[in-house]
């Protein structure tokens, strides 16, 4: 049986309901507004393909490339309000997913910008296709300890694209002085995952599970939503890793609480607006650790946008949306960087490499007066 | 048909023709027992932008006499959206601008395609409300509401969709746009408003509206009374009809019909409550409506639930809305009848029996107050007998309302749903007149064809 088909009960229930609460606040039918692009449609096309109606054919395989696997659908299901179906957030991502998957092989042309991160991540250990080692660059700052209970995973947007973050990590850590161990680390398989190359990503799950193991730490901490997500979710299902898996946020703030760290801030004389990552936020439900450190940090004022938390509004930048639409990213990352503008505040944080490199590659073409920063450099600026 | 010059209207991208463009548009939110899996085929998708745009889409349709199917949230329970074959489907979805808010006339004009649920965030942000909420708030649209006559939990305060509906633009046959004033009183001539809302799309495709808004509330309060019988319930909602005091929010459930909502509190289970919502800016003002209405219940019986239920209640009010899914196996549906005052209790019991006589599932009725209508909930199996069983049941419902004085529906619309029972209600006349009106309006039968005026 082919992993689609597990969720036949998912599709079959929403193809028989079709109520369209799903596609208010989808961030693609938002640009694209027609049926066979929002969630609602989906389903319907994806249950016609599985019963033979409709050939698995490249248009089809086009709209399916038209996702973010931001989640935003699932929260906004009106049959996941409790009451018929209580749901997590994975089922319908892991529904598109699934259908990528099924999809992937028959359907070349469509497929061809995530074919070359799979192929990429496959030969390089990262999406980006880099060959350097990741940390060579921030090795002035990097440093690791032999015996440590905490095992730090980069990931590769903050080495290889968003290096002030994984510097800031390390710097931190440092200052703090928090002992950890890093590893010889290979893409989290994330991207692969969610873009329906599950076979490739389970390789390298099982790659990173190996060395996770051997490393002999009792907890796993990754600055990235993205890793975190596929850590805590699929390795437990897919390879079986069994160790406390979490995001830099709830890990900090336990070690600020637990050895008060709060006085060696500097002030920050900042309002901040904080963009929650999807893959954190409607994914993990980690919402209020990132607010809790950045509220505490001594003069920064924290200042909600309108689409906030379950309803954040995303930015375009997962799932693989980035390397096949980098037109329509333009579009989402402009609304979300609107949605920003609004409010009174002089920086758009957020916790995660992607987002911010997404929010800073819409800077580029839409200015704005933010300064768009992650919660790890914030910190870095403000630990003394 | 040519595409081409629907291209040359919308713009390339704005006219769909492949397969699986086409397929999620085969169907709306209406359960068509006849084609739950297949629908039917529409010729072509078009997503205009501007009442200029569909003006000459209908112009183009009549001239060549092509059905024109509208769409817009597709969130109807009676298959108000379903296409004909080979039809222009006319998507407004793009139609969904806020074009003025007019903050000291107190009114706003949209495009019909806005989604409830954006325009009060966008209302909100200005301090103002439209207030209709109805299950499908979410996802529907103001141009569908209006086109199904539709109304909301909030209607003794903020009236039924109709009431917040003051001017609107129409593109009719043969290509025309007739504008009716967004004036808050008018006796000019027929009343064309009236004419077109609930016309689902039979009539022309409403494509501009200004509607009343009112000044967004302070307070809030919501409160649940739970009566030992639903009896008791009823006859508490009798009084305050009869009293006149009017909760704005004011439905009276059967208990089955709502304990989702008290799950986790473990309270215990009456046989109905009703469910009360107080608006406004006074809060001594509120405290005496509250007072007035809460000692009325209480008289019959009643007893007050904590006000977490009634919150939770509120925040989960549009779950209902998809109670039509798969429940444990069951397919749920309601009906939405109305009936007189005094014969609301008679009506319950008629559905019991039906419900008992064809063995099927209920999940309670509720009845709407202010304007009076019920909402009928049951289950059947998906199988031929349960699906046979359904269709029976679902007659006999809605015959009976009607034997009572009634309507067949008060709130979903006609659509192909409840089609057989519109002459039972009108009587040949009453139809014929309809169709007439349709005629004069639209001679080649182009606009929404295969619903109830055939």
């Amino acid at each position: 049986m082919s992993r689609i088909e597990k969720y036949r009960f998912q599709i079959e229930t929403c193809d028989n309901c079709r109520c369209g609460f799903c596609r208010v606040d989808c961030p693609v039918w938002d640009i694209k507004r027609t049926e066979s692009f929002s969630p609602r449609g989906k389903m319907q096309i994806i249950r016609a393909v599985l019963d033979g109606d409709l050939p698995p054919e490249e248009k089809i395989a086009e709209i399916f490339t038209y996702c973010t696997t931001c989640g935003q659908c699932e929260a906004t299901c009106a049959s996941n309000y409790g009451l018929v179906h209580p749901r997590s957030y994975k089922e319908l991502v892991d529904v598109y997913v699934s259908f990528r998957e099924f999809l992937k092989d028959t359907n070349p042309e469509s497929f061809k910008h995530y074919r070359r991160i799979v192929e990429n991540t496959m030969k390089t250990g990262n999406p980006y296709g880099e060959s350097h080692n990741r940390f060579e660059r921030i090795s002035d700052v990097l440093n690791p300890s032999k015996d440590a209970d905490v095992l730090i995973f980069f990931g590769c947007t903050s080495t290889y694209r968003v290096e002030t973050i994984a510097r800031s990590v390390a710097s931190v850590f440092k200052k703090i002085d928090i002992p950890y161990k890093i590893m010889d680390e290979t893409c989290c398989s994330s991207p692969v995952f969610r873009t329906g190359f599950i076979d490739e990503a389970i390789q390298l799950m099982e790659r990173n599970r190996e060395m996770i193991e051997n490393a002999g730490c009792e907890e796993l901490v990754t600055t990235c939503p993205g890793c975190y997500s596929v850590f805590d979710e699929y390795y437990r299902e897919e390879v079986g890793l069994d160790i406390e898996v979490k995001h830099m946020s709830q890990f900090l703030l336990e070690k600020f609480e637990d050895e008060n760290l709060w006085s060696r801030m500097d002030g920050f004389k900042h309002v901040i607006t904080f963009h929650d990552p999807c893959h954190l936020g409607r994914a993990m439900g980690v919402y209020d650790e990132p607010r809790e450190i950045l509220m505490r940090i001594p003069g920064v004022k924290l200042e909600e946008m309108a689409r906030t938390r379950e309803n954040s509004r995303c930015c375009g930048g997962g799932g693989g949306f980035r390397a096949s639409h980098p037109e329509d990213v333009k579009e989402m990352v402009r609304k979300r960087l609107e949605d920003a503008e609004k409010i009174n505040a002089t920086i758009l944080a957020s916790w995660c490499p992607n987002c911010i490199l997404n929010l800073r590659f819409g800077e580029t073409y839409k200015p704005s007066r933010l300064e768009i920063l992650d919660a790890m450099e914030i910190l870095d600026r403000v630990i003394k | 048909m040519e595409i081409e010059v629907l291209r040359s209207i919308v713009g390339e991208e704005d006219v769909l023709t492949s397969e699986v463009d086409l397929i999620p548009y085969y169907r709306d939110h209406h359960r068509d027992l006849t084609s739950i899996k297949h629908g039917i085929r529409p010729g072509c998708i078009v997503l205009p932008e501007s009442t200029i745009e569909v003006r000459d889409i209908i112009r183009y349709a009549h001239e060549n006499r092509i059905p024109v199917v509208p769409r817009s949230g597709a969130t109807n329970f009676v298959g108000g959206a379903i296409p004909v074959k080979g039809c222009i489907v006319i998507d407004t979805s793009k139609m969904d601008k806020v074009l003025s808010i007019n903050r000291d006339a107190m009114t706003v004009t949209v495009q019909s395609g806005i989604l409830l649920s954006k325009l009060e965030k966008i209302l909100e942000n200005e301090g103002f409300i439209l207030g209709h909420d109805p299950g499908s708030f979410v996802s529907a649209t103001v141009g569908g509401s209006i086109s199904i006559d539709g109304s909301g939990i909030w209607r003794p305060i903020y009236g039924p969709m109709r009431d917040m509906v003051l001017g609107m633009k129409v593109v009719v046959p043969p290509g025309e746009v007739v504008t009716i004033r967004g004036v808050q009183k008018s006796a000019s001539g027929f009343n064309l408003k009236y004419l077109f809302t609930g016309s689902e799309g039979q009539l022309g495709i409403i494509t501009e509206v200004t509607l009343l808004i009112k000044p967004f509330p302070k307070y809030r309060i919501f409160k649940i009374v739970g009566f030992r019988l639903f009896k008791d319930a009823l006859e508490a909602t009798k009084e305050l009809h009869y009293r006149f005091l009017k909760p704005d929010l004011f439905l009276t459930l059967e208990y089955k019909r709502f304990e989702a909502f008290v799950k986790g509190f473990g309270l215990k289970k009456p046989g109905g409550v009703i469910v009360l919502g107080f608006v406004g800016d006074d809060m001594d003002l509120l405290k005496a409506r509250i007072k007035a209405v809460l000692d009325t219940c209480y008289r019959h019986g009643g007893f007050l639930y904590p006000d977490e239920v009634a919150e939770k209640w509120y925040q989960m009010r549009h779950s209902g809305y998809v109670i039509k899914e798969n429940i444990e196996g069951m397919l749920a549906t309601t009906e939405d009848v109305a009936v007189p005052l005094d014969r609301v209790e008679e009506m319950w019991k008629r559905f019991n029996r039906i419900i008992r006589k064809y063995n099927l599932e209920k999940f309670g009725i509720c009845v709407y107050n202010y304007p009076l209508s019920l909402s009928l909930g049951y289950m059947f199996p998906p199988d031929d007998e349960g699906i046979e069983n359904y269709l029976k049941a679902k007659r006999e419902i809605v015959m009976e309302a009607l034997k009572l004085g009634g309507s067949t529906t008060a709130s979903h619309g006609i659509g192909v749903r409840n089609k057989d029972f519109l002459e039972k209600e009108y009587g040949k006349s009453g139809v014929e007149l309809m169709k007439k009106i349709k005629k004069a309006v639209d001679p080649h039968n182009i606009m929404n064809p295969g619903k109830w005026l055939e």
